[in-house]
């Protein structure tokens, strides 16, 4: 098995014994499809094999708690905690109080400045994008985060400008 | 701990949970290592799991406390079963138990 076909984790905790195991096998398509399969499942669920310990009943309030932040903020992964959710919805609040402050800043022009009250629009949805890293996207390698925030800023920056333009005169 | 919880450890595992089980049961009469664990289940439960499902199961046993890594032999890490995991067996096989019952006393009497 090519050792990047799994996370660098995983590889470091069980790569060693797990190519101890399949070296001796005779190789099969089931056999191939099963290690591609675990391969999957350990890129798309990294908390799956760092995950704490279930939580017990005494933590049941905290967990609730946790769970209703992170709804209201960007979804949430297995290992988000209350911080965490806290930081995801600052980042929503704080993009959207800074786009207010800016909208209202900024010197107005009849009929609005396309482009401008575009992004201005949209603002929230970069803080609420960036606030996924504490929160659905939590868990997941660093290089994971930055391809999807990064990509999914990519699209909504394009988007945000294509409004702009089909607004301007 | 609770009968819940340890139920729950299980039940989130998912497609894993009947591969988890199998180890569990496995490791229950001592350590072995990965293969060992294939070659015993496959021959008490006549399953055979691939590596990915394996140790795709072993590594959230693993992480949720169920099981625990010995020192190395060789390349091949030995699991032992924990506590944990032993309450988590032992609650999941009387369920197991219990709707076998049902089931076991219903076919009598139909």
């Amino acid at each position: 098995m090519d050792a990047e076909a799994v996370p660098p984790r995983w590889r470091r905790r069980y790569g060693a014994e797990f190519l101890a195991l399949i070296a001796p096998q005779p190789f099969s398509i089931g056999t191939g499809f099963d290690i591609i399969g675990g391969a999957i499942d350990a890129w798309t669920q990294p908390q799956s094999y760092s995950s704490p310990r279930a939580a017990t009943y005494e933590e049941g309030d905290k967990i609730m708690l946790a769970k209703a932040l992170r709804l209201r903020c960007a979804g949430y992964g297995e290992k988000a905690t209350i911080a965490d959710g806290l930081k995801g919805a600052a980042w929503i609040l704080g993009s959207t109080v800074v786009t207010v402050i800016v909208m209202f800043w900024l010197p107005r022009e009849p009929g609005g400045h396309p482009y401008r009250v575009a992004f201005l629009s949209n603002g929230w949805l970069f803080g609420f994008v960036i606030s996924m890293r504490y929160t659905f996207l939590k868990g997941w390698p660093a290089r994971t985060q930055a391809v999807f925030i990064g990509g999914v800023i990519s699209v909504l920056a394009v988007l945000t400008v294509a409004a702009g333009w089909l607004n301007a005169p | 701990m609770n009968r819940r919880d340890q139920s729950v450890d299980l039940d989130e595992f998912g497609r894993f949970a009947e591969p988890a089980l199998l180890i569990l049961i496995s490791l229950a009469d001592g350590p072995k290592h990965g293969y060992a664990v294939t070659e015993d289940i496959a021959a008490f439960a006549d399953v055979r799991f691939g590596p990915g499902t394996l140790y795709a199961a072993i590594a959230r046993l693993e992480a949720r406390g169920l099981i625990g890594a010995l020192d190395a032999d060789d390349r091949r890490n030995p699991y032992e079963l924990t506590t944990r995991g032993e309450k988590a067996l032992r609650a999941r096989l009387a369920s197991i138990q219990a709707v076998a019952r049902v089931g076991q006393k219903r076919l009598a009497s139909a």
